[in-house]
C-alpha cells in the first residue's frame, strides 16, 4: 500500500476514534451548553474497563466455537465499556453539574475541569499511575482439544497461565509460553504445565492470542463509527426521546413548559454520549495498545476541538470534524522533517485557534450568536 | 526552619502574583482565561534566555545586578508582548470559546518550548546564580533575597492594580464584567479595556516567571503545564472573583495546606492529596461558587469590622 493511502488510514480511523468522543461533546454541549471536560475521563474509564473485561473477566472460557468465541468476548468487552462509561456519565451529571443548573457558566466550567481531575487521580489510585498494555483477543483451548491443534501456526503466541509461590509465601500469577507466533504448534510443549495451578485448582487449558490484523481494526473502527452514527442519528431523529432532546437543545424552558422532562432527557443525553465515549476508549486500546488513568486528557480536548471544528451542536460536524482532525495529525506530521514530530500535539490547537478566529460556527454548524 | 519557610514563601509570594494577575484577567474583567500558565511560562524562558544571552563567564555583582534587571524587565515585556499576541485574536470570543482558546495557547506554549533545543527542549534550562550563589553556607541569605523580591512584587502587583482599578480605566474593565453590552453603550472601548486587562495580567505572570527562574535557576517545561495554571485559576476562585484579598488569602491556605501541612501526613494518606484537591475545587463550585469573600475585600466583611474596628461614626447609634 501507498505511503500516503497508509497514513490517509491512519489518520481516518485515528479521526473516527475522536469523532466517537466528540459526539459526546457536540451532544452534551448542545444540549447544556457545557464544556465537559470529564468527557474524556468516560473515555478512559470506558478503555480500562474494556482492559479488566479481556485481561481477567475470563469471557475467553465461555464454551462457545473458535472464531466465534472472539466476537463474544470482543462484544461482551465493547458493552461493558460503554455501559461503565455511561454510569459513571449518568452519575455525575447527578451528583456535581445537576446541582449547578442555576449557576454562572464560569461556575459550570471549573467543575467540569474538577471533575475531570477528580476522576483523573481517583484513576491513578483505583487503576495505579503505569501505563499497561492492552489485551489481545485471545482463544481459550482445552487440553483435551490441544491434539487438534498440531502442527497449526498461530499469528499470537500461545501460554499457560498459572500460579507460583513466592519463597515468602505469596502467590503470582505467571505465562508460559508453549508457542511462538509463526511456529508451528507441538501439544508436546503442554505436558510440562498439565500439573500446574491456578486459583487453587488445576489448569485445563491454555490461551491462544488471536490478534487482529492492524489494516483489519482501521477498517473495523471505520465500520463501527459508520454504524454507531447511523444508530445516533437515528435515535435523535426518529424517536420520541431524540425529539425531546432536540426540544431541549433548542430552548430548554419551552421545552419544560410543554411537559418534556428535561432532567430525564439530559442524563440520557449523558449516558447516550459517554456510551459511545467508552466505545472509543476500547477502541483506541485495542489499537494503540496501552491504558493509562492520563489517557483521555489529550484525546478528549482534541474531540472537544473536533467537535469545534464541525460546529459544536452538530452530529455530522462532530464527525467530520474529528475525521478532519486525525487526517491532519497523522498527514502534517507524516510530511514534515522529522525533528518536527514532536509537535504533533500542536496541530490539534493550531486548528482550534483558526477555526475560532475565522469560522467560530465550526464547518457544519449554525452560529446563534452569543445569548445575553 | 527558618530557611524552609522562608523557601515556602517564596514559592507562595510568586503564586500570590500569578493569581493576582489572573483574578484581573478573570475576576475583574470577567474573561475566563484558562491559558495564565502560559503567560508564566513566557516570561520564565523570555528570562531565562536572555540571562543566558547575555550573562559573562564570571560576572561580578554589580554586573549580576545589571542582567537580573534586565532579564526580569525582558520577562515581563516577553510575557505582555505575549499577551497581545494571545488577546488581539482571542478577545473576540467569550464565554466558553475564549477559555478554550487560551487553554489551546498555553498548551502550544508549552509544545513549543519542549521542541525548541535553543531553550533545552524536554531537559529544561539551567542559568547561572546572578545576585547570590546557593552555596551550603548562604542558604539562608539567597532565601531571604528572594523571599524579600518575592514579597516586594507581591506588594508591587497589589499596589498596581488597586491604583487601576480605582481609576477610571479599572472601572471600565469591572462594567464590562457586569455587562459588556451596557458597558459598550456607555462608550467603553470594549477591546481596549479586555486587551489591557490581558496585558498586564500577562506582564504580572511574566514577572513571575522571571524571579521563578533565577530562584530555582533551574525550568523545566513540564512544570508549565495545564495542572498550574488549574492550581492558579482554584486560588482566583476559591478566594473570590474580584476580591484581591481573598486571592492571597486563598493562595496563602492552600499553599499552606498543599505543600507544607499535608508533608506531614503518611505517604499513603498523601497520596490522595490530588483527589482531594479535585473534590475541593467541584464542592466549592457546587457550595460556595463565589469563593471565600465573593467580590468583596477583607476589610470590607462583617467579621473584620468586628475584630479590628470600633463602631465607625456612621453606624454608631445616634446618643
Amino acid at each position: 500500500m501507498s505511503y500516503l493511502l497508509e497514513q490517509l488510514l491512519n489518520g481516518l480511523s485515528l479521526g473516527c476514534i475522536y469523532a466517537f468522543v466528540a459526539l459526546g461533546y457536540t451532544m452534551v454541549y448542545g444540549i447544556i451548553k457545557l464544556i465537559n471536560f470529564a468527557h474524556g475521563e468516560f473515555f478512559m474509564v470506558g478503555s480500562f474497563t474494556g482492559f479488566f473485561v479481556l485481561a481477567f473477566a475470563g469471557v475467553e472460557r465461555l464454551p462457545l466455537p473458535y472464531p466465534l468465541s472472539l466476537v463474544v468476548s470482543f462484544s461482551l468487552a465493547l458493552l461493558a465499556s460503554a455501559l461503565a462509561s455511561a454510569l459513571l456519565a449518568v452519575i455525575t451529571e447527578r451528583l456535581a453539574y445537576r446541582p449547578l443548573q442555576h449557576a454562572s457558566r464560569i461556575a459550570v466550567l471549573l467543575t467540569a475541569l474538577g471533575v475531570s481531575l477528580l476522576l483523573q487521580n481517583l484513576g491513578i489510585q483505583v487503576f495505579s499511575a503505569e501505563q499497561k498494555g492492552y489485551p489481545e483477543l485471545r482463544q481459550y483451548v482445552a487440553f483435551e482439544d490441544a491434539p487438534a491443534l498440531q502442527g497449526q501456526t498461530f499469528d499470537g503466541p500461545a501460554y499457560v497461565v498459572f500460579e507460583v509461590e513466592s519463597a515468602l509465601g505469596d502467590t503470582r500469577q505467571e505465562q508460559a509460553f508453549i508457542a511462538q507466533p509463526g511456529t508451528p504448534f507441538d501439544p508436546q510443549a503442554l505436558q510440562e504445565h498439565k500439573h500446574r495451578r491456578l486459583h487453587g485448582a488445576p489448569i485445563d487449558g491454555f490461551y491462544i492470542e488471536r490478534p487482529i490484523d492492524v489494516l483489519w481494526k482501521k477498517l473495523l473502527i471505520i465500520a463501527a463509527l459508520v454504524i454507531a452514527f447511523a444508530a445516533l442519528w437515528l435515535l435523535v431523529h426518529r424517536t420520541q426521546l431524540g425529539r425531546a432532546m432536540r426540544a431541549v437543545s433548542y430552548n430548554p424552558e419551552a421545552a419544560r413548559l410543554m411537559g418534556i422532562a428535561s432532567g430525564r432527557v439530559i442524563s440520557a443525553t449523558f449516558f447516550i454520549g459517554a456510551f459511545l465515549a467508552g466505545i472509543g476508549g476500547l477502541v483506541w486500546g485495542m489499537r494503540y495498545g496501552k491504558v493509562e488513568p492520563f489517557m483521555g486528557f489529550l484525546p478528549g480536548l482534541k474531540a472537544f476541538i473536533a467537535a469545534v471544528l464541525g460546529g459544536i451542536g452538530s452530529l455530522p460536524g462532530a464527525v467530520v470534524g474529528g475525521l478532519i482532525l486525525g487526517v491532519l495529525e497523522v498527514l502534517i506530521p507524516a510530511y514534515l522533517p522529522s525533528e518536527y514530530t514532536g509537535y504533533k500535539d500542536g496541530v490539534a490547537f493550531i486548528v482550534l485557534i483558526l477555526i475560532l478566529l475565522f469560522k467560530p460556527s465550526g464547518l457544519l454548524g449554525r452560529w446563534e450568536g452569543e445569548k445575553v | 526552619m527558618l530557611y524552609y519557610l522562608l523557601e515556602h514563601l517564596t514559592h507562595m509570594a510568586l503564586l500570590m502574583v500569578l493569581a493576582l494577575g489572573l483574578n484581573l484577567i478573570n475576576g475583574y474583567t470577567g474573561m475566563f482565561s484558562l491559558g495564565h500558565h502560559g503567560f508564566f511560562a513566557v516570561g520564565a524562558y523570555a528570562a531565562g534566555a536572555l540571562t543566558l544571552a547575555v550573562t559573562p563567564a564570571a560576572p561580578s555583582l554589580g554586573v549580576g545586578l545589571g542582567v537580573f534587571a534586565l532579564s526580569a524587565l525582558g520577562g515581563v515585556l516577553a510575557a505582555a508582548a505575549f499577551g497581545v499576541v494571545v488577546g488581539v485574536p482571542c478577545l473576540r470570543l467569550r464565554g466558553d470559546y475564549l477559555a478554550i482558546a487560551t487553554l489551546g495557547f498555553g498548551e502550544i506554549v508549552r509544545i513549543i518550548i519542549q521542541n525548541t533545543e535553543a531553550l533545552g527542549g524536554a531537559r529544561g534550562l539551567e542559568v547561572p546564580y546572578l545576585l547570590l550563589t546557593r552555596g551550603v553556607d548562604t542558604q539562608l541569605p539567597y532565601v531571604a533575597l528572594y523571599a524579600a523580591l518575592a514579597l516586594l512584587a507581591v506588594a508591587a502587583t497589589v499596589w498596581t492594580l488597586r491604583a487601576v482599578l480605582r481609576s477610571n480605566h479599572g472601572r471600565a474593565m469591572i462594567a464590562i464584567r457586569e455587562d459588556e453590552i451596557a458597558a459598550e453603550l456607555l462608550g467603553v472601548n470594549l477591546m481596549k479595556y479586555k486587551l489591557a486587562a490581558f496585558i498586564l495580567g500577562a506582564g504580572f505572570a511574566g514577572l513571575a516567571g522571571a524571579l521563578y527562574t533565577h530562584f530555582t535557576t533551574q525550568i523545566e517545561p513540564r512544570e508549565f503545564g495545564l495542572l498550574k495554571g488549574i492550581y492558579i485559576l482554584l486560588y482566583v476562585v476559591l478566594g473570590g472573583m474580584g476580591s484581591m484579598s481573598g486571592t492571597l488569602l486563598a493562595t496563602a491556605l492552600l499553599y499552606i495546606l498543599d505543600k507544607m501541612l499535608l508533608n506531614l501526613l503518611p505517604p499513603e494518606i498523601q497520596a490522595w492529596r490530588e483527589v482531594a484537591f479535585a473534590l475541593m475545587l467541584v464542592l466549592v463550585m457546587i457550595l460556595r461558587p463565589q469563593g471565600i469573600l465573593g467580590q468583596k475585600e477583607l476589610y470590607q466583611t462583617r467579621l473584620w469590622r468586628r475584630l479590628f474596628k470600633r463602631a465607625s461614626p456612621a453606624e454608631a447609634p445616634a446618643p
